[in-house]
């Protein structure tokens, strides 16, 4: 019987029926489901990447000024359809890897484990380079965001800044128009100014004649990210470009300077007002 | 027949000659082909003429897919996973489920089974021999199989978890509960 099945075996080779593989073929065999693991893990890292940058711009530090519960803020901004997509490309690259040649040596657990520790880890690195903004032409949740930031009346406003003066600085929100700012000893966040820089403020207006579109921040939030290179930037190398934001606002007379005071106070108290007891009870209840 | 010298040689060794002459398969074909033939015949009813067939096909794919062969693997369990992928191939063609089927000259084997199981403090008598190798057939498939290689094709158990491509902690778990399983059937 040795003989039978070599001899046909042999036949075959010569018959051209049969062929070892090659050494491209044995190459592909063992490595082309690792190219689908690195190119499923680098997809998982891009869209964790966009998760950090929509977590980072979501106004979770200010959730209590604009929604009435931290649940109701989640459901609202909570990336559901990147987490998804970031979901399938982790759960892709772990079955290919199972699929490899000593890839089913390892627990399902394990593999996935290490699948989401290397995504995590190339999304921080995604978000760090700045590729978060890449979809934000796609994501029309941006825009509705942003028309959430442009009610001055209701204390809210954004836009892109242009000049920054001694204790205020100029911007132009979305629909063009021009805002002088001011701060206050009170104010959050000041050092997310920067000429250029986009930013969203909590706050009021406080029109005057001669400036009538005058809003005074009290918590000053970047719009478009932190990269970690532009924080490295501004906490190392930004030469006091802000110093002059922290002067108190010498234009306005002291009566004016404790009305803003007061005002910004009830503005943060009133977010206080939506956290969850106990420390703070509503500002009503303590007049 | 294999030369003294051939038959000094580890399997890596052979598979090293075989790459360079399609002869030194006789060897391998020599080495594995009673092994598979049985193992072929517990999976199935099969005809000398089935046997031969599967076992053909066995070889070839193996001859084929040499140049992919790992040293991180032992050759036996490459080839008993080509030889399970075939089978399994074999009952999809055939429409029919897997399974085994196991006769007198497996009857030493079943007595390691027995002993196995009677450490675990249930005895099994001399009588019961009938009674487990029924035992075993009627086990599901996810814990017949490590249990056939395990016992009936003594494999360790890297090379079940490198046969049917699975943990080496599924392979223990899965044999222990088949163990358990079976002391059941015997019960009822």
């Amino acid at each position: 019987m040795n003989n039978q099945f070599l001899e046909k075996l042999k036949n075959k080779v010569e018959a051209g029926e049969v062929k070892q593989l090659s050494p491209r073929e044995v190459f592909l065999k063992h490595y082309v489901l690792w190219l689908y693991v690195a190119l499923a893990i680098i997809f998982s890292s891009i869209v964790l990447g966009r998760i950090f940058f929509v977590l980072d711009t979501s106004d979770m530090p200010i959730w209590q000024h604009l929604y009435p519960s931290f649940s109701a803020f989640l459901l609202a901004t909570f990336p559901y359809f990147w987490t998804i997509m970031a979901s399938i490309f982790i759960i892709l690259a772990a079955d290919r890897v199972r699929k490899t040649e000593f890839g089913y040596r390892y627990t399902w657990k394990l593999v996935l484990s290490i699948a989401i520790s290397l995504s995590l880890i190339g999304g921080f690195i995604m978000y760090a380079l700045g590729m978060g903004t890449l979809f934000n032409l796609l994501e029309a949740n941006d825009r509705s965001r942003n028309d959430r930031w442009q009610i001055s009346g209701d204390g809210r406003i954004s836009g892109q800044v242009l000049t920054i003066a001694t204790s205020s600085f100029e911007i132009v929100d979305e629909n063009g128009n021009s805002w002088a700012i001011v701060n206050n000893p009170l104010t959050k966040g000041i050092r997310n100014v920067a000429t250029n820089s986009q930013v969203k403020i909590v706050g009021f207006e406080y029109a005057t004649s001669s400036t009538p579109k005058q809003f005074v921040a009290c918590i000053v939030l970047p719009s478009d990210g932190r990269p970690i290179s532009r924080e490295i930037k501004e906490r190392f190398f930004s030469q006091g470009e802000n110093q002059d934001l922290m002067q108190e606002p010498s234009v306005l007379d002291d009566k004016d300077k404790q009305y803003i005071f007061d005002r910004c106070r009830e503005v943060l108290d009133k977010g206080r007002a939506n956290m969850p007891p106990p420390c703070c009870k509503p500002v009503e209840d303590r007049k | 027949m294999q030369s003294e010298e051939m038959t000094q040689k580890t399997d890596s060794e052979v598979v090293a000659l075989c790459l360079r002459d399609i002869n030194f398969f006789a060897v391998v074909i020599d080495r594995y082909e009673t092994r598979l033939a049985q193992y072929l015949r517990r999976k199935a009813i099969l005809s000398k003429e089935d046997v031969e067939d599967l076992l053909q096909n066995i070889f070839t794919k193996v001859y084929v897919n040499l140049p992919a062969f790992r040293p991180e693997l032992t050759f036996s369990a490459w080839i008993y996973r080509i030889a399970y992928n075939e089978v399994i191939d074999w009952y999809r063609k055939a429409k029919i489920r897997s399974t085994i089927h196991l006769d007198n000259e497996d009857e030493g084997l079943l007595n390691t089974l027995a002993s196995d199981l009677s450490v675990e403090g249930e005895v099994i008598a001399s009588h019961d021999k009938e009674r487990l190798r029924k035992a075993v057939e009627s086990l599901p498939e996810k814990y017949r199989e490590p249990i056939e290689l395990r016992f009936f094709e003594e494999r360790d158990y890297q090379e079940i978890s490198d046969i049917l491509k699975i943990p080496l902690g599924t392979v223990s778990t899965t044999i222990a509960r088949g163990k358990k399983q079976l002391v059941e059937l015997l019960k009822n």
